[in-house]
This record gives C-alpha cells, sequence and structure tokens, in this order.
C-alpha cells in the first residue's frame, strides 16, 4: 500500500484517499466563447502519460481535503503533495510534469 | 503462496508468570448512545470566530490538524481546516447549537446538530490496539498517537473519527449511525482471539 503525505493530516496509507485523476486543470474563464473542441479538450482530454504525473488525490476518510500530488505512473513513486493554491514544490519529476502540463 | 503463510513457533515461549496482577485480556466495547454531537464550520485563522466559539464551549478550539481540545464538558475534534466535531453530553445539542449561533451571530460560520446521524463506539481494555489495527491503517503506537491526537480513517470499510480517552488505551470512535451494525459485526469478527465484552452505558 503506498503511504500518501497529506499536507494536513501527514503520512496516512492510501486506502484513505481517492485519486480524482489529473490535476492543476484551469478552467477557461471565457467559457462562452470557446469553440465545441477547445470546450470539449477542457472537459474530457486527459493526459495519461508514462512517468511523473501532476494528480489530484482527496484525503476521503481524513480531512476531506483535495490536494496535488506529482506521482510517478511507472514507479508510483509520489515525489511531492502540496495544498491546492500552492506553487509545486521544487521536487524531483517537477520538470516533466511542468512540460507535459505546457 | 503456503510457503509464506508457514511460520516457525518461537524457539522460547514465554509462559505467563502466575504472579502477574491480573489483566483484562477481552476488548471493553460498548456505544455512548445519544451523545450531543455538533458540527461547526468556519474560518479558524479569524480570531473573532475562534475567541467566540472558545468562550461558548469553554474549550480550547483545535486549529493544529488532528488534534483535540478538551473543556470541563465538551470535546473539540480537528476535523479539517475549518471544520470541527463537538461531542458533548446527552442531550445538550439544542442548547449547545444555540449559543453557538448566538454568539456567532454575523459571523460567517455554520453550526449543524448532528448527533442524529452519529454514535460514539467506547473501547477499551489490552487489546484495543491490535483489534483496532486490523480494520484501521493508522499508527497507533502510544510515539505516534496519544491522548489529545484525533484522526479520521476508516474501521474495514466505514469512516469513522478515532481519538484516545486515556492511555490505558481507552478509544472512542464517531462513527455514522447507518454505519453502526457494520462496525459492530467487523468488531465481533476482529475480537474472535481475545473476547469482546460489552459494555452498556447510561
Amino acid at each position: 500500500m503506498l503511504q500518501i503525505d497529506c499536507p494536513w493530516c501527514g503520512p496516512r496509507a492510501e486506502s484513505e484517499f481517492s485519486c480524482g485523476g489529473e490535476g492543476g486543470i484551469v478552467r477557461p474563464p471565457n467559457s462562452e466563447s470557446l469553440t465545441d473542441a477547445e470546450w470539449g479538450d477542457y472537459v474530457f482530454m486527459r493526459k495519461n502519460p508514462k512517468g511523473v504525473h501532476h494528480e489530484q488525490w482527496r484525503h476521503a476518510s481524513g480531512c476531506g481535503r483535495w490536494f496535488n500530488v506529482l506521482r510517478d505512473t511507472v514507479s508510483y513513486r509520489i515525489h511531492a503533495t502540496w495544498r491546492i493554491g500552492e506553487a509545486m514544490p521544487d521536487a524531483e519529476g517537477q520538470a516533466a510534469a511542468s512540460r507535459s502540463n505546457a | 503462496m503456503p510457503e509464506v503463510l508457514q511460520r516457525k513457533a518461537e524457539p522460547a515461549i514465554r509462559r505467563p508468570v502466575a504472579s502477574a496482577a491480573p489483566v483484562t485480556r477481552s476488548l471493553l466495547a460498548g456505544w455512548r448512545e445519544g451523545l450531543c454531537i455538533v458540527n461547526l464550520r468556519g474560518n479558524a485563522e479569524d480570531t473573532a470566530f475562534r475567541q467566540a466559539v472558545e468562550s461558548v464551549l469553554d474549550a480550547p478550539l483545535p486549529v493544529k490538524p488532528c488534534t483535540t481540545g478538551e473543556g470541563s464538558a465538551v470535546r473539540v475534534l480537528w476535523a479539517g481546516p475549518d471544520d470541527w466535531f463537538i461531542v458533548g453530553p446527552k442531550g445538550q445539542a439544542d442548547a449547545l447549537a444555540t449559543r453557538l449561533r448566538k454568539a456567532l451571530a454575523g459571523q460567517h460560520h455554520a453550526v449543524t446538530d448532528v448527533s442524529s446521524g452519529y454514535t460514539v463506539l467506547h473501547l477499551s481494555g489490552t487489546p484495543a490496539r491490535d483489534v483496532l489495527a486490523q480494520g484501521c491503517p493508522l499508527d497507533l503506537h502510544p510515539r505516534a498517537f496519544a491522548r489529545g491526537a484525533c484522526a479520521g480513517s476508516h474501521f474495514f470499510k466505514a469512516g469513522v473519527w478515532l481519538w484516545q480517552t486515556d492511555d490505558a488505551p481507552e478509544y472512542e470512535l464517531l462513527v455514522r449511525r447507518s454505519f453502526a451494525g457494520y462496525v459492530w459485526l467487523m468488531l465481533e469478527r476482529a475480537t474472535a482471539e481475545c473476547g469482546l465484552v460489552t459494555r452498556r452505558f447510561a
């Protein structure tokens, strides 16, 4: 079982968390002027990298907060966790995840 | 793989010392029905909010994650950065919620009486940690979890909030009422080796 470092509660077992897929997706402010393709891209299209992935997780049976996770989809290693609204911390794999978000 | 599961017996089995004081080998468990359980939401960084709450509860409002505040009558559990459970004596929920709403009038807050939605399970006795460990992934070693700490976790598949009331050890679990039957069933199974003694609370 993975041990995930909740930014509020500290290290806890994976069974207390739920994964919410790709993180850091910003809702477009001008949704009324978007084309169907652009809106569909925001709603449906997700990255599926082999390597470091920026994800959002929720501490479901603990504090109930959503937070960001930098997880390697190959090794399952979690490089960093940080709160929503904070900047991505300096961590191994950060550059790869930032590049994949660009 | 059976070869992994097979374990050799300890070379020297320690016999129980005859002169040792008698200890409860069974787990003591019982529901503390009807306690006052109030959910409080608000901004922990707002000094006015904290002061208003603390003046009503006569207990510190825990702002540090996974800690509790103990007052003369109530216990306040941290349940999130803007979320608390207040556990108090039987029949006090209405009065407490009214006093909190009055003190917090005009401020951004939410006070909800959730006494009917939750119930509290009392666990004590020597095997309490071992029994909990079967269904709960928390580190309950006294070094990591002692009186004054609380944690949201799960007991088998049921979400619980857990805190320690005594170092004996003695635990209390905040359980959703609809999960009470399930939690008790799993407790009976988890105590198959040590035995379960039901404790009744007035």
